[in-house]
This record gives C-alpha cells, structure tokens and sequence, in this order.
C-alpha cells in the first residue's frame, strides 16, 4: 500500500490515530487559533450561552492589528474596546493590538506555529501555516466552538503537489512563480485539496517567500498549502517557538493525486488581473495596453518582508515615482518596520517620496485607509483583487514588488526587467 | 428535513466570491437583515427583492471562494435562500453554510439543468434532486442524516446551547 503524504500524517497525529485516509473524517486536537475579529465569537458565545473561558488561553492569538492600524470610524473603535474588555475577562494572553501588523506573519514571527500541529485560523489566508510545515486551515463560524473544545473536526483531504525547479530569470521573484502556480493550478483546481508545494525552487526560499505559496493555497481552493520543513524551517523556529515541533514528510512512496510541474527558469513576470487573483496574465502583455497606474502599494499578507521592499529598492534606486502615482508602503510588522529601519529602507523610501503606513494588512479590505477612487487603478503585492476590494469594482492589479515599483516609475503597468 | 420543494428564485455562474455576496463597501453592519440588503448587490443588485423566505439558489463552480468573511452566509441565508444549490462550493463557505443552517448541495449538472423559476425537490437523505417543471432529475452525495438536526435548530450554536440545556437538565 502506498505511503501516506504528510497531511494525512499530521491529521493521524493530532487526532491520535495510527493512520488516516482521505476522505477519513477526523477530530484533531488544534494547537494555536488565530483571529483578528473577536467580535464574531464573542457574539456567538453569546448566543452559546454560559460560556465561562476558552479551553486553553494560551493557544488564542488575537491579531487586533491585523487589518486596522488605527481604527477608520467609532464601530471599528467600539468593536475593538469590545475585545480588549473580553481579553481582559476571559483571560487571553496573546493580543497583538493596533501597530503590531499582519497577524498571520505575526503568528509565525511570534513563534505560534510550529511543524507538525494543527492551526485554524477565522481568517481564509490561515492556510499560510503550512509554510512551516504544520497543518494551517481556515475556519471561520467554527472558531467560538474550538476555542471551547480545543479540537476540530476535518474530512482528511487527497493531496495533489506542485513542483517546482530551477531558478527564475532576473527580475521574477517568488510572487511571480505563486501567480504563475495559480493560473496553472486555477481558481478551484486544488478545491477541498491539501496542496504540497516541493521540488529545489521552494527550499531555496526564505520562509517570508514560501508564505506566499501557502497562502495562495486558497484562491486555488486549497484546505491547506504545506511545504516540507527543512534548515531553513529549523532555522527560524528556533528561538521563536517555545513548545518542541515534529517535523513531518511525505512518505517516500506517498501518491499525489495530481502533479503539476514548472520549470521556474521559464516563468516572465506575472500578474493577476481583476476580477480574480487566478486570472494571470505575463506583465509584458499587459504592458501594452498602457494601463495607467493611480496607486502603487507594496505591502499586504504576500508582500510585506523585508526582502519584499529590498527588492522594490533594488528597482527604485536611482529613480523616482511617477507624479500621477503614489507609492504606499506597509511593513508587514513591527519586526519588519524594525528591520527596515536598520537596514535604511525606511529612509530610502520616505526620501523617494512614498507613503509609509504603520503596520498592519494594507488597503485590500476596507477597514482602514488607501481606498481609491471610482476610476483609479491600483498595483499591489498583496493578495486580493476582488470587485469591491479598496472601494472599486475593478482595477486592482496584483504583482511582484519589483512589477510594482516599476510601475510606480513609469505610472503605467509597466514589465520591470528594463530597469535590472 | 428529509424533502424540501421549493422554487429556484435566482442564479449564480462560476466563482462566486464572498466579496460578491457581501463587499466591504457596503457593510455597515453585521445584523442579518442589513447585510441581506446589499446581498450580490454588484453582480446582481435584485437579488435581496428576488430572493423570498424559502427560495432556492443555484450556482455553478466554486461558490463562495475568497475571504473567509462571516457575512457572505449570514446575508444569502437572510436574504431568504433555503438552500444552495452548486456545480461544487469553495470549502469556507461550505462549511459556513451548515454551521448557520444553510444546507449547500453540491450537485454536478444543475447550473445547466436548471433555470430561475423550476420547481424543485431536494430528497437530502436519498441524494436525489428532482425538477418539476422540467420533469428531470440528478443525483448528489447524500448529506449525512446526523447534520439534518443542526440544520433544523438554525445552526452549530443553537445546537450547541440545546445540548449544554439538556445536560444541565440531566444533572440538576
């Protein structure tokens, strides 16, 4: 019989069976819960009744930061005032407020996830904890009943694999390979599917860089989106989270019940065009349309590290931003703000004339600021460019920060291999 | 809630995002009968006037992908719909509908096979789904029986506060 792939084995683990099989229904034990709208539970433990506490206060990670850094109107504010109360009251330790950032990258950062465990997430991008090898899924209602049980219930899904090899050409970063992975895979093509992401391109990326396959997992319909923990997996756990992992494989004979190949030396720079973060274009053929850019943003749940910036820099230096266009900058967190500091990106950018925001998730919902204009059009690295999304119902472009800033230079959607 | 007949009262295509069912644009609350009102509102802006208590509402692919949002389900179930009808659903949505009493079929062929208007009957337990108005039928993986009381109650919550009653009820 053929071997089991990682998610199966980790949905073993966590709901103390030997071995399951997909389409096995299973109640695992869940290790961390992220939510950035406690509001939801909070009413639904109202409408419970009785509830005295959470099983666990310590698995709870509230990301109240996560998509406002300062609060846009008093519902926000109130809904927020609302939270801190219950935190006090219920006793949650884990309460990342207003600045702290992106509370996915925070759970990572923060050492909440480790490899090998279970996390849900009342968030769709929760399958980003597969970037760590854990098993990260979204669950949404669900979450008022798993914080007082501490366990989930999940079908255990087939997995189907994506492997990527080689190194990209200049100018094509790790977004452009997840988008170009997205139209290859499509909108429902991983639908209810645990999807693996292997081969030498994914283990030479950095765990920011890998963060965005995993989370993309779901705009292809994904449950979750695992990579396989290696060095650099070890290497960022360590010192950051403060229960052991166990680092979880495929089994060597495992059968995917699809493959999908790419030969990443091949891939041009890509980008999603609206109404939907699959519908994939390359850059160059966009470029021709003469797609004037109103709002360049760097930033968002896929584009918001260091490297991220640095390589936005790397296109910008020496140059400047189009007058008809702004640039917004969002470090992904405190940590990543910290980082730019030092490494002089923070002034780099304010002398270029961009706008820096604190941190937090961008101007991709509408809970803070950056909302755009009937007409404009808006070019970002983050990861949603659905109708509605910033205010508008259509012109939201998604690509590399490199595809970013050079359209912020030119003021159009402009292809970024001509400035490297 | 073995059977249910009902009309189809409206129609969806592919990709059916919960930015669609409930945009951020929009929202100014999160009670039920607002979110209903602005329910679908760019990419169907009758669809809160067309929908009525008991319609049924069919789909095609992947309907419900996109943000994890509590609202879009809140706002179709409230909006009237009895049920959802789809070529497939993306998984938050899916989930989400059971767990607010929004029972989602997933039913390969019925985008096709079914215009605005058709009298339907939903046989849950036989997994069977029968048009009236055309005189059709297609076969879907039955629900589980065990669910059919959560739906009943009007989701998870309920369900849960009935069964924390009867077990203070049991030890009192």
């Amino acid at each position: 019989m053929a071997g089991h792939s990682a998610t199966e084995k980790i949905l073993a683990l966590r709901s103390g069976k030997k071995e399951v099989f997909p389409g096995d229904v299973v109640v695992c034990d869940v290790d961390g819960i992220f939510v950035h709208s406690p509001w939801f539970f909070l009413s639904y433990w109202k409408e419970i009744g009785g509830v005295k506490r959470c099983f666990d206060p310590d698995k709870l990670i509230l990301g109240l930061g996560h998509h406002v850094c300062l609060p846009a109107d008093n519902r926000y504010a109130n809904d927020l005032l609302e939270a801190r109360k219950a935190a006090e009251k219920y006793g949650f330790k884990h309460l990342y407020d207003m600045g702290t950032g992106n509370g996915h990258i925070i759970m990572l950062e923060k050492g909440h996830v480790r490899s090998g465990y279970v996390y849900v997430g009342a968030d769709s991008h929760s399958t980003i904890y597969g970037a760590l090898g854990a098993f990260g899924t979204p669950t949404s209602y669900e979450v008022a009943e798993i914080l007082l049980s501490g366990k989930a219930w999940f079908k255990v899904p087939s997995t189907v694999r994506v492997t990527m090899e080689a190194q990209p050409m200049k100018g094509v970063c790790a977004r452009d390979v997840a988008q170009y992975v997205l139209a290859t895979v499509g909108a429902d093509g991983a639908l209810m599917k645990s999807l693996d992401f292997s081969g030498s391109y994914i283990h030479s990326l950095s765990i920011y860089q890998r963060m965005i396959f995993s989370l993309l997992s779901v705009e292809m319909g994904a449950i979750t989106g695992f990579i396989e923990p290696d060095e650099i997996t070890r290497k960022f756990m360590d010192g950051r989270v403060r229960n052991p992992y166990e680092i979880v494989y495929n089994d060597p004979d495992c059968v995917f019940e699809k493959e999908w190949f790419v030969d990443v030396s091949k891939v041009e720079p890509m980008i999603a065009c609206p109404p939907r973060p699959a519908l994939t274009e390359r850059v160059a053929d966009i470029e021709k349309k003469d797609i004037k850019v109103h709002q360049a943003y760097i930033g968002g749940c896929t584009g918001s590290s260091v490297e991220d910036f640095e390589m936005a820099a790397e296109i910008l230096r020496g140059r400047s931003i189009h007058p008809d266009t702004r640039l917004i900058i969002v470090p992904g967190t405190q940590d990543i703000l910290k980082d730019m500091q030092r490494k002089g990106l923070i002034e780099f950018f304010t002398e270029l004339g961009a706008i820096i925001s604190p941190p937090y998730c961008g101007p991709c919902q509408l809970c803070c600021y950056g909302h755009l204009g009937e007409e404009e059009v808006m070019i970002g690295t983050h990861p949603r460019n659905q109708p509605g999304r910033a205010g508008v119902n259509g012109g939201i472009y998604l690509a590399s920060p490199y595809t970013v800033a050079a359209s912020a230079i030119c003021g159009k959607i402009t292809d970024p291999r001509r400035f490297l | 809630m073995n059977t249910y007949r009902g009309k189809v009262l409206s129609k969806f295509g592919d990709n059916i995002s919960t930015d669609d069912m409930t945009s951020a644009k929009y929202i100014t609350s999160h009670e039920p009968k607002e979110v209903a009102k602005i329910c679908m509102r760019d990419i169907d802006p009758e669809f809160p006037a067309k929908m009525a208590p008991g319609g049924i509402l069919v789909a095609g692919k992947n309907f419900g992908c996109g943000s994890s949002r509590e609202t879009a389900t809140i706002a179709v179930k409230a909006a009237g719909t009895q049920v959802v009808i789809a070529e497939s659903f993306a998984r938050i949505f899916y989930r989400n509908g059971f767990n607010i009493g929004l029972p989602c079929v997933e039913c390969p062929g019925i985008h096709d096979a079914t215009d605005v208007g058709d009298e339907i009957e939903i046989q849950y337990s036989e997994g069977k789904i029968i048009n009236h108005t055309k005189g059709t039928a297609l076969e879907f993986v039955p629900i589980p029986e065990s669910l059919f009381h959560q739906i009943e109650v009007g989701g998870l919550f309920p369900l849960i506060r009935e069964k924390l009653e009867k077990r203070s009820k049991n030890t009192n």
